[in-house]
């Protein structure tokens, strides 16, 4: 058994009973969950948000992430500031956390599981709470976007 | 024949030996280039091996030097650490000024005035103040003043405790209300040093042993607590740097808040039309999405389920939202934090030109000027006399020229927004 598996074995918990569907990992240990999602803010549509899941190669951990905006190739200080000074309270980043992806510019939420293993139940558990985190996530990031004009939130996708 | 035969025999023998001699030799010959090229590399092995411990070595010695560094500049930038989250009632009666130095009892809850500061100037001119004459009996403080105030960039204990008389002077004469008293719970929040002071507005500073940002936490909680409903809101003056610890406070308090609502009445918003709403909406969407999407690998009950459960925390953090307006008002002058919690009805006072345009040196820079409700103050530039009335009132020189000082900018203006503060209901 390795971690592979075991999010494979997750990932089919997601489903949750439905006996058609479903993602599976390819060959570099990716998948992208497409996700039904209220409207935010003042939009009216529903969106579907997208939430990677990596495996490393070294099967030793495992990444759950989703993009949250567009940012500029050097964001300004008191930007990244804002985001470090939240991720020092948990609650701020509903026990998330954000990274830079600098080679697209794009600033996103992500988990870093590290624990050896995770029976399905716990990955279906963990993949709904991250995101639940999102969901508000992009409600904050939606937040500093209207004070820094650098920050572009995520154009809704269907 | 046989000559022949022994002159052919030692022909083949003469080629067999320089047959096997010429194996011998380039044997010998490859053995040697062998020998050479692993001579030469075990050579530029070795060199590359000490440049590495070379390499190695400076870095240890450079590491060290830069720790040592460190250290020093550690022990030299907390001087004032044992300052750090010390409060004090600093109130302005009849034109007197008295300061008491403050304990908060845990148990209680309650603070106690542990001794007395000398006199004004309090130690003005030096970086600490001077000691305090403590009391026989500690004294039980309550009610506190509904004013509170946190200091900000580069400023000593010392200064602080000046801001706070000032802040008080300024309630006494601003304030019909307070009867010949303005008081103030002041809060000092340790200075490292102007430089990193200041980068400390750019960068993360704080550790985990962050007490004035518990204080304001408990400030907040002690308000929002409180069931005298003709007290005021708790006005919280915030300069520079303590916007940043106040925000902070803001958040933890209400993030605490919301789930308290949420656990005492989950019905109240897991069963809302907004949350049942929101179930529906991504239920259907969701059904959409794996109808005509292949991959799709979420059933719609789990989408239902995050967007029902989204829509209720949001609205349980409205509600706390709501409850921390009525109770607790920030007031920040200066203020060095450019993304401000959304959810916060704060009032940012800071000096600007006639435009409106930020002057003060740590807003402009790092704070923010579009959420909340801007305060401007006259940069006095217009009158002669109105930069004489901007003279500082604890004597310093009137313009440094970041327009951030407190006692010369601020107190006023932060004076008259808690004086016009009403009850809560």
């Amino acid at each position: 058994m390795s971690l592979r598996t075991d999010v494979t074995e997750g990932l089919k918990q997601l489903r949750d009973g439905a006996r058609r569907g479903g993602v599976a990992l390819d060959g570099e240990g990716r998948c992208s969950v497409p996700l039904a999602a209220p409207a935010l803010g003042d939009g009216k549509e529903p969106m579907v948000l997208t939430i990677d899941v990596q495996v490393a190669s070294t099967d030793e951990h495992f990444t759950i992430s989703s993009l949250l905006a567009g940012v500029p190739a050097e964001p300004a200080a008191p930007f990244l500031f804002a985001l470090l000074n939240r991720q020092f309270y948990a609650n701020q980043t509903d026990g998330m956390s954000y990274a830079l992806n600098a080679e697209r510019n794009t600033l996103l939420l992500v988990y870093h599981w590290v624990l050896p293993r995770i029976s399905p139940e716990q990955f279906a558990s963990l993949f709904e709470e991250f995101a639940l985190a999102v969901l508000r996530q992009l409600g904050e990031i939606a937040g500093l976007s209207r004070l820094d004009p650098g920050v572009k939130a995520i154009p809704r996708r269907r | 024949m046989a000559k022949g035969l022994l002159s052919k025999l030692s022909e083949v023998l003469q080629s067999a030996y320089e047959a096997v001699a010429n194996v011998f030799s380039g044997a010998k010959a490859e053995a040697v280039s062998v020998a050479c090229g692993a001579k030469e590399m075990l050579e530029e092995t070795v060199d590359a091996a000490h440049d590495v411990a070379v390499e190695i070595k400076d870095g240890v010695v450079s590491a060290a030097r830069n720790v040592d560094a460190a250290r020093r500049e550690y022990v030299y930038t907390r001087q004032f650490r044992q300052y750090d989250g010390k409060r004090y009632l600093v109130c302005t009666c009849n034109g007197k000024t008295s300061a008491e130095e403050l304990r908060f009892d845990e148990a209680a809850g309650e603070y106690y005035a542990i001794g007395r500061l000398p006199d004004p100037p309090f130690g003005r001119g030096d970086e600490v103040p001077a000691p305090i004459k403590p009391y026989h009996q500690e004294k039980i403080r309550k009610p506190l003043p509904g004013l509170t105030h946190l200091n900000g960039i580069d400023v000593t204990p010392a200064q602080g405790i000046q801001s706070a008389r000032v802040l008080s002077g300024a309630v006494r004469d601003g304030c019909p209300q307070e009867d010949g008293c303005g008081c103030v719970l002041y809060t000092y929040s340790e200075t490292q040093g102007s430089a990193k002071d200041f980068s400390d507005c750019l960068g993360a500073k704080m550790g985990l042993d962050d007490r004035v940002t518990k204080i304001q936490e408990r400030d907040m909680r002690q308000a929002i607590e409180s069931s005298d409903p003709t007290r005021r809101p708790l006005v919280i003056s915030a300069h520079s740097r303590g916007s940043i610890h106040t925000d902070n406070a803001w958040k933890n308090v209400r993030d605490d808040l919301a789930d308290k609502y949420y656990k005492q009445n989950p019905d109240k918003y897991d069963n809302s039309p907004e949350a049942i709403q929101a179930e529906k909406d991504a239920i259907a969407a969701q059904q959409a999405a794996n109808a005509t999407n292949p991959d799709a690998a979420v059933s719609p009950a789990m989408a239902g389920r995050v967007a029902r459960r989204q829509k209720a925390k949001d609205m349980a953090e409205r509600d706390a939202n709501k409850t921390m307006n009525e109770n607790v008002h920030v007031v920040t002058s200066g203020n060095a934090i450019r993304f401000p919690d959304p959810g916060q009805d704060v009032t940012n006072i800071y000096v600007a030109d006639d435009k409106g345009k930020a002057k003060d040196s740590v807003t402009s820079l790092t704070g923010n000027t579009t959420h909340g409700q801007p305060v401007y103050v006259d940069d006095g530039t217009k009158s002669q006399a109105e930069k004489v009335a901007r003279e500082d009132p604890i004597g310093d020189k009137y313009d440094d020229g970041n327009y951030h000082r407190f006692t010369q900018w601020y107190a006023k203006p932060v004076a008259a927004q808690y004086c016009n503060k009403k009850p809560k209901k």
